[in-house]
Order: C-alpha cells, then structure tokens, then sequence
C-alpha cells in the first residue's frame, strides 16, 4: 500500500465488492439478503434449491441453472463458501445437487452488511447518538471508582466488559457524528437548497445545536475530568482488564483484543473529548462545524427571501429538462432549447425590393409587389464572389498585407534618395540627381523652411534631417544673395535663387539588425498612424534588408 | 419619482441611435456580459429604463440589467426547430448533447464559485440519477457529449476556465479549474420551467390577454425574431389589430429596432438595412446560399404557373391558398438538378458531384427562413418568395489583371 498499489491479497480482498457493482447486482444482492437478513439470515447454510424458492417468495425469479451461477461466482469472489460435506462426489452435476449447501463467510457478512448501510443511509441526515454521551460518562465515573478503590481486586472479566461497553458506545457516538459531519459538510457546499430542503436542513441543524450542543456542553466537562483522572492508572487497568484472559489464533497469536483493553485506544478518546497538543478537540470541531452550516443556511435563506424570480430552485427545473431533452427527438430539442433558455439571435430576410420610388400599397400581394432584384456572382473554379450588398464580412488581411508591401517599398525609395542625396554631401550648387532624390530634397527644404516659420532672414540657418534606417543627412539652408541652387533631374530643372543650400551626411550606417531597432511591423504601424506632414519621412525603423 | 419623467430621449438623435444599437445587441445576443459584448453592455446599461419598459410593452420580454449582465428573457417562440445551439464545429446538438447541458448547469446550481471538472462530473452523474437519465461517463460517447455542454457553457460565458486544460478532457482525463459565473447562471433560463409538467408546455406560447396588449405582443415579436410572418397564421385577434396597426408598425419598428417593415397582402417581414440583426444571412454568400436563392426563384415560378389562372387574376382565395403554393416535390428536385447544370461551375465541389447534397443544404436554408414548408411529396412556396429575383452571373476566378480578388473566400467558407 505505501507505494500507492495494491498487494495481491487486498485485490482479492476488495473482489467480495464486486457483486455490488456489476450488471446483475439487483440478483446477487437479493441473494446476499438471504443469507443475512430475517429469518433466512439465522440459517447457518441454505442449498441452491432453498436459494431459489426464498427468492421466488421474494417475488424474483430466476431457474435454478441461473442462481447456481450466481451461488458460484459469490463463492468464487469469497462472498460465501461451500458447507463441508462427506460425500464424494463425481461429477460436477453430483457436486452442484443438492447437497451442496453454501454458507456466509466472514467477508461476505461485513461486505454485505456495509453495502446494505452504503444503500440506505449514505446521503440523509443522521442523528447524532448524543444519549451515549451519558453512558460514556458513567462507565468512566465507575471505572475511575474502581480504580481508586481496589484495582487488584477487582474482577478482570467484569472491568474488560465495563471498558468495552465504554468504547462501543464511545464508537457510536463518533460514528454518528462523522456522518453528521459529512452531512453538514454538505450544507456547506450548497447554495442553492430548495424550499423543503432548506426546511429539512433547518430542523436537523436547529434540533441538532439543541441536544447535541447542549449535551456535550453539559456532559464534556465531566468526561473530560473522568478522563484526567483515570490517565494515571489506564495502563494498570488494562493490564487487569486483560488477565481475564484472550482467544489464541490457529498460530498461537493472540486474536485481535476489543478496543479500549490496549493504553493507546485510549488516546483517542482523549482525543476526541479533550483534545491533544496540535489539535482541537472534536467535539469543538463539530459544534464550529455547526456554526458555520447555519451561517451558510442563512445565506440559503436570504437567497430565498430576496427575488421573485430566484426562490425556486432552479435545480429541479434543470434535472426535469434534461430528462426531457433526452427523451426527445431532434426536431423536438432543438425546439425545447431555444424555448427554454431563449438565447435564439433574431433572423430575418434582407434585401429590399425595389419599388422605384412608389411606395408599394399594403394590400398588394407578394406575387404581384416589384421583386428584390439580388446580383448573384457564382465564382467560376469553385471560388464565389458575394452577391452584392449581401456579402460576408470582409477579410481584410489582404488588403493589410498589400499596404504593408507599399509602405516597404516606400522604405525602400526612401532609403535609395537618402543615400543619393548622402554621396553629394557638401555645399551644393549644381546637383544632378534622380527624381525620387530631387523628390527628397524638396521635401527636406520645405521642410526647413516649415520649421522656421517666418521669412527666412540673414542670420538665420534653416535646417532639416531626413533619417532612413541606413542613412541620415540633413540640409541646412541660410539666406546668401546672389547664389543659386540648380537641380536637374529626369523631369525637369529647378533653380532656387539666393540661396545656400548644403548637405551632410548626419548619421551612420546602422545594422538593420541592431537590437535596439524596433521591429517593423511597429515602426510601420506608427508611421501609418502620422499625418502626411514632409517630416512624416523621418523614419526611425529598421530594415528587413 | 412620483412626477412623469419627461421624455427627452425622444428629441436626441443620438441617444435614440444608441439606445436603437442596445436593443438590437439584445436581439441579436440575449445575454450579454462583460467578456461578451461588453460595449453594447455598457450601451444597455445606460438606457436601461426605456429599454425595459419598451421590451416588456412592446414585446412581452423582461429585460433583467445587472451590473455584469443584460439578459433578454425570450420566450415564446413556439415549436421552432431551426434555432439548434451549435457545437464549436458547427454541427447542432443532439438530444444527449442537450441532455447533459442540462444536467451540468443543474450541477452546476450547486457548486461553489469554483470548481474543478471532476466535480462537475460528479454533481452530473447525480443529477443524472435525478434525472433518470441513464448515463455512463466512463464511455467515450457520454464524456464527449458532456464535453460539448462544458464547451457550449464556456461559449456562453457561464463558464470560464481558469486553469488546466478542459480541451483534452475527454481523451486524456485533463484536470481544468473552472469559474462559475453564478450571476449569469441565474439569468439563463428564459421559460418559466417550474410551472411546466410537460415538455409540451415549454413549446406552448403563453396567451396573452388582448386586453393586455397580446395581440400587440405576438404580432411583434412574430416580426423581430421570425423571418416571414403570414396574416393566415393570425388569429383573429391578432389579425384584427394587425389590420388597424400595420402603418404605425413601420415607425415603432424603425425607431426602436432600425427594421424596416415590407406589408403586403399575404403578411409582412422585417428587413434589416444594416444585415445584421439576424443568425442567417439571406442572400448570402456561400455555394449553397446561391444555390438556394436560385432555388427559389425557379419555385416561385413553378408555384406562379401551377396556380389557377383565376387565383392570379383576383389574387384571392377562399382557402388561404394565395399565402402558400404547392409545387410538386419532384418539380422542385428537378428544379435543383436544372440549376445544377446550368450554374455548375460556380458552385462548391462538393454541391457540383451531390445533386442530393445541394438539393438538400438549399432546401434546409429555405425552410429555416420560413419561405418554403416541406410535405409529403409537395413542396410550399410561401407568397414572400416571389420577392426575390436573383440575377446570377459567371464570374471568372482571377480579375483582369490577374490578381485575386480581396473578396474571395475559401472553398468552404460561407
């Protein structure tokens, strides 16, 4: 078990669950009960032919042939065993007549016995069994007396009954309160408790804080003073309690002792009424427990009193619907969804016909109205083109991309014209240069003139920067009478008069794969953002060659 | 309080636009939260009063606005079964599938705010019990099935996963940590379940007082949420006021919703100029959308030349017969297969090799919006079919210059 699998033999041992929960457990189940319930049930051993009569007063019916079966496969799984017998058999016919009796073994009584509990009381509320509370109380105030009187001479046989009638009732207290826990643990998770369940949970809860709170209040101090007092002397009492003498096993190992004959079972009574060092007691534990499922009730209950709309519970509903969903046909769910839940979008037709302008009267019939005349473009090779107005939503990635290419390219021209206008650095009289270049410088003057924003005057230097990824160079521009600037290009000549015009060559070659360069796609998406000023040129991006 | 607040929504252009937009969010997606449409939200929030009340009188629906949450209690729309939840893959739910929706959303009423699947799993498997549903979640076909309700639920934002990994549930037992949206969970249920015995109740469209405006009530919202709504189908009640009623309609419907109401003899619908308030685009692209429109109109025709020369001439009938023309099912079919050849090579591979196929997707589209009714062995062309005529043409697969096209879909899309 330490490693999270199973040993071989608790496999085997776990096998005698296995009628419960196969196809035909209704059968074996019902087979089980005779051998352990009412008078059947007293019977040490019952032959296959008594199995099916008591089955069939029980109203099942099942042949012979059939609950041989059944007999056999519990044998095998070691729900039940073969009586012993002293004839010999020989055939397997012989065997399985009816002298074969078949009788409970160990195994199959407690598997039985816990199905049987799992079957009816795993999901409702129990009771706590706070009348042992003073049961408990008072075999401890006589054990306490005893030891304190005479322990030596007490009789062992009656002092190992006083402590196991102490723990038996000790164990169905806890047993009763854990399932009360795990009930209440129940409350707890739930937020959504119907009418009668809140009811129900209500008056377990309100009975339960009055006897079982109360008790314990009244009882735990007392068993918790009983306790301290017998601490002492719990090793000497079992010891005595013990010589009444124990069953010996077929190896000669003592057979298990009832609890409370041992010290340590002691130590979970303390425990559970005292408390240890790292733990509360557990009857504190339950009482908070207590506490906190009549805070969540409250909740339940202001759920419940608050909106018309939410105090029913809406779980019933649900489970309803489903069954009816699943009994249905197609046609029929789909129908049941779109009225249950409503979350159906409008649909309607589109397209208006056209009436030329006259409105069309209300009585005119649809055969004879002007008709909606709808363009249907039927794609040749499989591929469709919308009809008209009534198209998809466009996909735009396409057009993304083909803008993308264009703002690349214009890099691209960009870059060229910077690096032309670069390899002319210097001051300029006399350019011959291509368009785009020409195209470049005239946006860069502009450019400088823009920034200065008056007349340019004689002390002043107009200048502009025009940055690519690769290459940077800048214009300066002052006033000097007399000179001109000459610009030949493809289309045509351009003089400028009075002006001194020069260029430098501002800025290094970056490496486009510089990791401080922005990634494109960025630079791109800002530069579309920029409005189309000359100095929207300037480009800071990197290049992807 | 007590004084008639004035109504000054009335003279802003504005607000009237955006109070137009909250109320068709709601149409179009009955419950909307702060992860889904969470603008339009905010839009509801703000005009919450006059959208409360113009819902509850004008449509018979309550309008529930919570600080995390508009939901729109729809109800009432009777035996429909073309409104199918879909599953991410876009297949609709089975009955199991919707089975174990309900019965996780029953799990789920008692949990707390946090669970893990496995807790899920278990509070279904109770259920279940509960139910009488017979389920085995140890099997592949019940843990997918529930998969499809936990991954709807997700979608719907009753969910949301917090941690883990609920995808691969099914196969690999994945643990996922889920959130539960309580306040959402709360609102989900639009019908009054409690009061249903049957699942015929739940189908049942609640009557409504006249007096009370039921005739008012189930004449608009035929008109929101139905595609074609026919004067036949009326009860008296209803068609009386629909007679005295319709012109103002159009204002009401303009002004709230943005529809424009197309009246005619036969009944009326509801168009939307901004072709979006609806589930299913109608005319829309896709293969088998063409192939439906020219469905239609090759019924329209036959329904038109099938019908007696004395019923066009008068356009009246003692029986009803001018809403809804028979055609013969196998004129219908061979209809379908005419256009198939005709149109064949701008239609979807798969609809160009199954003649069943398309047949059948073009039928399916055409019932949903109500346009044709299918019967044994004849086919119903409702009167607001003949609204349509499609003017198809061949479109070569490449522009002039060779590029493809920006509006091309994929082979499947649609």
């Amino acid at each position: 078990m330490s490693d999270g699998t199973l040993s071989p033999q608790e496999r085997l041992t776990l096998g005698a669950l296995r009628y419960a929960v196969n196809d035909e457990a209704g059968s074996y189940l019902a087979i089980m009960r005779l051998f352990t319930d009412g008078i059947s049930g007293f019977l040490s051993d019952q032959s296959a032919d008594e199995v099916t009569e008591r089955l069939h007063e029980h109203g099942i019916d099942l042949d012979r042939d059939t609950v041989d079966q059944r007999l056999s496969y519990l044998v095998e799984h070691g729900n039940l065993a073969r009586s012993p017998r002293e004839t010999e058999a020989r055939s397997v016919r012989e065997y399985l007549s009816n002298r074969a009796r078949y009788q409970l073994t160990a195994r199959g009584e407690l598997v039985q016995r816990q199905v049987e509990e799992l079957l009816t009381r795993s999901e409702g509320a129990r009771e706590v069994s706070s009348e042992m509370l003073p049961g408990i109380l008072s075999g401890l105030t006589g054990l306490v007396a005893v030891c304190e009187r005479d322990l030596d001479g007490a009789d062992p046989a009656q002092l190992a009954t006083r402590i196991a009638t102490v723990f038996a009732q000790f164990e169905v207290l806890v047993t009763s309160t854990r399932q009360f826990y795990a009930y209440l643990a129940q409350v707890l998770t739930r937020f959504d408790l119907g009418r009668d369940e809140f009811v129900s949970f209500k008056s377990a809860l309100i009975d339960y804080l009055q006897r079982f709170v109360d008790e314990i209040s009244q009882h735990m101090p007392q068993v918790g003073d009983q306790l301290l007092r017998l601490e002492p002397t719990i090793p000497a009492l079992c010891e005595r309690a013990a010589e009444s003498g124990g069953l010996k096993g077929l190896d000669g190992s003592s057979a298990r002792r009832s609890t409370g004959l041992s010290a340590e079972d002691w130590s979970s009574l303390h425990t559970w009424f005292i408390g240890s060092a790292d733990r509360r007691a557990d009857a504190d534990n339950v009482r908070r427990l207590a506490t906190d499922a009549l805070r969540a009730l409250l909740t339940n209950l202001r759920r419940l009193a608050a909106g018309a709309d939410r105090h029913q519970s809406r779980y019933g509903d649900l489970v309803r619907l489903a069954s009816w969903f699943d009994d249905a046909d197609d046609e029929v769910s789909h129908a049941l969804w779109a009225n249950a839940f409503g979350l159906f979008p409008a649909r309607h037709v589109s397209f208006a016909a056209e009436t030329d302008g006259d409105p069309v009267p209300s009585t005119k019939s649809w055969w004879d109205a002007p008709a909606a005349e709808v363009p249907i473009g039927l794609r040749v090779r499989g591929e469709r083109q919308a009809g008209g107005r009534a198209s998809q939503r466009v996909d735009y990635s396409t057009a993304k991309q083909a803008r993308l290419r264009e703002r690349r390219e214009a890099e691209q021209r960009l870059r060229r014209a910077a690096t032309e206008l670069a390899a002319h650095a210097g001051p300029v009289t006399d350019l011959r240069i291509s368009d785009e270049a020409r195209g470049a410088l005239l946006d860069l003057y502009a450019a400088a003139l823009a920034r200065v924003g008056r007349p340019l005057g004689a002390a002043d230097q107009a200048r502009a920067e025009l940055t690519t990824s690769g290459v940077a160079v800048a214009l300066l521009v002052d006033r000097e009478p007399g000179s001109q600037l000459r610009l030949t290009s493809p289309s045509g000549v351009l003089v400028l008069h009075d002006l001194r015009c020069k260029l430098v060559a501002t800025g290094e070659v970056r490496d486009p794969r510089d990791p401080h360069t922005p990634p494109r796609a960025s630079v791109l998406d800002q530069a579309d953002e920029r409005s189309p000023d000359p100095l929207a040129m300037r480009s800071a991006g990197g290049e992807d060659r | 309080m007590t004084s008639p607040s004035p109504e000054v929504s009335t003279v802003d252009p504005y607000a009237d636009a955006e109070r137009r937009r909250a109320a068709r969010a709601l149409l179009r997606t009955p419950l909307l939260h702060l992860d889904r449409g969470a603008d339009d939200l905010a839009l509801v929030r703000r005009h919450q009063r006059e959208l409360i009340a113009m819902f509850a009188e004008g449509l018979g629906y309550r309008l529930v606005v919570e600080p995390g949450l508009a939901r729109l209690m729809k109800v009432g729309l009777g035996p429909d079964g073309t409104r199918p939840l879909l599953r991410r893959n876009g297949s609709p739910f089975t009955p199991r599938r919707y089975a174990f929706l309900a019965l996780t959303l029953a799990a789920l009423t008692r949990t707390r705010r946090q669970v893990m699947v496995d807790e899920v799993v278990a509070g279904v498997r109770s259920a279940a019990t509960d139910a009488g549903v017979d389920v085995d979640l140890d099997s592949i076909h019940d843990r997918r099935a529930l998969h499809s309700a936990l991954t709807a639920l997700v979608d719907l934002g009753i969910l949301t996963e917090r941690d883990g990994d609920l995808e691969h549930w099914v196969e690999r037992h994945t643990e996922s940590l889920l959130d539960v949206h309580r306040d959402r969970l709360a609102v989900l249920v639009a019908a009054p379940l409690a009061s249903c015995q049957t699942p015929e109740d739940v189908l049942a469209v609640q009557e409504v007082p006249s007096a009370a405006g039921g005739a008012r009530i189930a004449v608009r919202r035929a008109l929101t949420e139905s595609p074609v709504v026919s004067t036949e189908d009326l009860t008296e009640d209803q068609s009386g006021w629909w007679r005295r009623n319709r012109e103002r309609e159009r204002e009401w419907f303009s002004r709230w919703l943005g529809l424009d109401l197309e009246i005619r003899a036969e009944g009326a619908l509801a168009l939307d100029p901004d072709e979006e308030l609806s589930d299913v685009t109608f005319p829309g692209a896709g293969s088998a959308r063409h192939a439906a429109l020219l469905l239609l109109a090759e019924l329209t025709e036959a329904a038109r030349t099938g019908a007696e020369p004395s019923d066009l001439q008068t356009g009246v009938s003692q029986d009803g017969s001018r809403t809804w023309r028979p055609v013969a099912a196998s004129t219908a079919r061979a209809a379908s297969d005419r256009l198939l050849r005709s149109w064949r090579r701008g239609l979807r591979k798969a609809h160009r090799e199954d003649p069943d196929l398309l047949f059948a997707e073009a039928m399916q589209i055409l019932v949903s919006l109500g346009l044709v009714r299918e019967g044994p062995g004849v086919v119903h062309v409702h009167a607001a079919a003949a609204r349509y005529a499609p003017r198809a043409e061949l479109v070569t697969a490449s522009g002039p210059k060779g590029e493809r096209s920006l509006f091309e879909e994929d082979e499947d899309g649609g």
